[in-house]
């Protein structure tokens, strides 16, 4: 207990936030920093972070990758060797320059024609020179999904000669969005000589798009926050600002009271709130889904909210180690001024206490963020899942394939988490260091 | 001023607490030590069986497979977890300038969603379009052109057909590699506990190094004999969440293979397995039997550790 309150009064004192989270070393600080251990030898600190950052590319390295491949179509996601940056073909089509696909390059002379009779008349075609006789050819069209031979050739109108090496090309249009399953005949297509096709680096945000739209099945209500992801993020979001504010006030209210007040048993009982923290979830999962079936909560939010207004024993750990490193004057103050408990816990508590406040409220909001087993367990139907048991039912659905999508919808899933850390990285790394100082 | 303070008035703020602890940790965990004496499945009301479940799990052959694996489990993700945590931090503190942006760097896969590592590294893993493969066929393409042209002999003497190339592993999807893939994947979110190591590194007294700089100790010395003890609480406490940690893996395992265990069983841990029964069998007396034994092995092991760490572990002002 000694070491934990020195600790304790060090991170109270503002020593400890400076020197974990917030100031570059001074070389001579006083010895405050780490070179303790033998990096005075310019050679050894150098070599300390070749290491250091050869480690640190290998943690990094999957992060990129998932940004990378967020940012590729589809096509380039199965390129061998596998690239690092995004590229698109750029070219000119109906006036305008845009994102185009290469579908092939011709191995012998083609004509863009326009027919003049038969099924399709009026439309544009791509056709073998070859096939073309006295302003004439036999074309397919298409009829009930399937494509069939006219009968006779019909007159077509040659608009454009594609000699032996230009490419077919089609707009690009993103993959699984509904807009290529509506406009097949209307994608724009052209033949274009090699030099008029830029291949240039290209980020497909669209992606983010095709992910939010990916997430939806068919036949769920089309509006924006119908079962899909925006739908599991507010989920997620309601589930989560409900489970944080029942941590902060009731951890709040237990930890005062096992650190000012008086009540029989209570060193038992924080005996055993440290004891429990052993306890195995897959122990008490069985009885604990009983205990929520009978309530008739399974199938709600309720089991994933509701017990964390009820504290939590890790969070009344840390914050009676808080509490009682504060002064005990002022609370006494507090009282003879004829403040009740709850109005010293509103007035003095919570105010001093506001970093180990936030600090609990940032590890709670974090693990009910991330949580997977509780919604697999007690959530059956989509239009209430959150964003991790949206994902990897996505994912399991859709088998291996569109790895592009998954990962930009990863890279949503885990985005907030990672700007939440930036801005509030004092608290982090402070509640972080505090998670270890029970040792 | 104590006076003010009634004998009973902490009741009242304690009391969510009591009704928490009670409706959703000590309840359940009474009512499972039941349940696994009983046939238990949500249509019917538990039946008492006395021993049944547990002499049937004695002879539930994946059981005993999946207390195999998450054993295995164990084994390779504490001491491995343990080291490279160990090492980052020691290599942190020791390095002069940066540690800020290091232990950012290296907490920021902690951060990302479990759900999301598992998908993560089921792409990196990609045993053809994969990252990880692509970045080890250029090797593997190196040393099957050397046992080809260079070394027919040596492969015809090995037995191995020098026309089958060598490859890179299928990861997830090969019975043999599945398990230790697992365990890589969780060393990928291990900056927590490096940068707790790295909290109490700091801690220690800078005395203590220059007196074993006077009594001329090297830098390794330095480490094994006054930074280890020095932080070897929080080493200790770090081994024993590692125990409760991994005996309790669940989400990946659960993602990667969806919910199966595979290939073949591989990745079935206990957790695993009694989530199965619990939930897709409807066995849920069997289930809290077999959850008991991960409780009562997770406890064994724990208490294991304190023993052995009696001696080894410093305390100070103890």
């Amino acid at each position: 207990m000694p070491e934990s309150k020195k600790s304790l009064a060090t991170w109270m004192s503002g020593r400890f936030s400076k020197r974990l989270g917030l100031k570059e070393p001074v070389e001579d600080a006083g010895g405050g920093y780490g070179n303790k251990v033998g990096a005075k030898n310019p050679i050894l600190n150098g070599a300390l972070h070749v290491i250091l950052l050869a480690a640190g590319s290998m943690f990094m390295l999957p992060l990129l990758w998932m940004t990378v491949t967020s940012l590729k179509p589809l096509s380039q996601t199965m390129q061998l060797p596998p690239t690092w940056i995004p590229r698109a073909t750029l070219a000119v089509i109906d006036g305008q320059e845009r994102v185009v696909e290469k579908q092939k390059q011709l191995e012998a002379p083609h004509a863009i024609v326009v027919l003049r009779g038969g099924h399709e008349v009026g439309q544009r075609k791509l056709l073998d020179a070859s096939e073309i006789k006295e302003g004439k050819a036999l074309v397919k069209y298409v009829i009930a999904g399937r494509e069939e031979y006219e009968k006779e050739p019909v007159p077509v109108d040659i608009i454009k000669q594609c000699p032996v090496g230009f490419w077919h090309v089609t707009e690009w249009v993103p993959q699984f969005s509904e807009a290529r399953e509506k406009a097949q005949s209307e994608i724009r297509w052209d033949c274009l000589d090699g030099k008029e096709l830029k291949d240039v680096p290209h980020a497909f945000w669209s992606n983010y798009a095709g992910a939010l739209q990916r997430m939806r099945q068919t036949g769920d209500d089309p509006g924006f926050f119908a079962a899909g992801f925006m739908r599991y993020l507010l989920n997620t979001l309601w589930i989560c600002l409900l489970s944080v504010l029942g941590v902060v006030v009731s951890c709040t209210l237990v930890a005062y009271s096992f650190s000012f007040l008086n009540f029989p048993g209570r060193n038992i009982l924080f005996g055993l709130t440290l004891t429990v923290m052993m306890v195995p979830f897959p122990a008490t999962m069985v009885p604990l889904f009983d205990v929520f079936r009978s309530l008739g909560w399974v199938g709600t939010f309720k089991p994933l909210w509701v017990p964390a207004w009820f504290g939590g024993a890790f969070y009344i750990f840390l914050l009676r180690q808080f509490f009682l490193g504060l002064p005990r004057d002022l609370l006494d103050a507090a009282r003879i001024d004829g403040c009740s408990e709850l109005e010293i816990i509103w007035h003095v508590i919570v105010p001093l206490a506001r970093p180990a406040l936030a600090m609990i409220a940032l590890f709670q909001f974090l693990g009910c963020w991330k949580d997977f087993m509780g919604p697999l367990l007690y959530l059956a139907d989509r239009s209430q899942f959150t964003l991790s048991l949206g994902l990897q039912q996505f994912q399991s659905q859709q088998g291996g394939t569109p790895w592009h999508i998954l990962m930009a919808a990863s890279m949503m899933f885990s985005l907030p988490l990672i700007v939440l850390f930036i801005l509030a990285r004092k608290t982090f790394m402070q509640g972080i260091a505090m998670t270890g100082i029970k040792g | 001023m104590a006076a003010i303070e009634s004998r009973y008035n902490g009741i009242w703020f304690v009391l969510p607490w009591i009704i928490g602890l009670g409706a959703f940790t000590l309840y359940p965990f009474a009512a499972s030590v039941y349940y696994s004496f009983t046939d238990f499945s949500v249509l019917q009301s538990p039946q008492f069986i006395g021993l049944s479940n547990f002499r049937e799990i004695s002879q539930d052959e994946v059981f005993w497979q999946a207390l195999a694996n998450t054993f295995y489990y164990a084994a390779l993700s504490i001491p491995a977890g343990l080291i490279v945590s160990l090492s980052l931090a020691l290599m942190m503190n020791a390095a002069r300038q940066g540690q800020v942006l290091y232990s950012v760097i290296f907490y920021l896969p902690h951060l990302v969603p479990a759900t999301v590592t598992a998908i993560l590294w089921m792409w990196m893993y990609n045993p053809e379009f994969g990252l990880l493969n692509s970045m080890l066929r250029p090797f593997f393409d190196v040393a099957n052109e050397i046992r080809k042209s260079i070394f027919p002999a040596v492969a015809i003497a090995m037995k191995t057909d020098p026309t089958i190339a060598w490859g890179p592993p299928a990861w997830l999807s090969d019975t043999a590699w599945a398990l230790p893939s697992l365990v890589f994947m969780a060393l990928w979110s291990v900056g927590q506990s490096a940068f707790i190591y790295l909290a109490k590194l700091q801690d220690v007294p800078q005395e203590m190094y220059e007196a074993a700089d006077i009594d001329g100790a090297s830098t390794l010395q330095k480490i094994r004999y006054v930074t280890l003890p020095m932080i070897s609480p929080i080493i200790f406490f770090n081994i024993i969440m590692g125990i409760i940690g991994a005996f309790q893996v669940f989400t990946e395992a659960f993602i990667v293979t969806k919910g199966e265990g595979g290939p073949a069983r591989a990745t079935t841990f206990l957790p695993l397995y009694i989530w199965d029964n619990a939930f897709r069998y409807f066995r849920m007396g069997y289930a809290s039997a077999m959850a008991w034994i991960l409780f009562v092995i997770i406890l064994a092991l724990t208490i294991i550790a304190f023993r052995l760490s009696k001696d080894r572990v410093y305390y100070a002002g103890k």
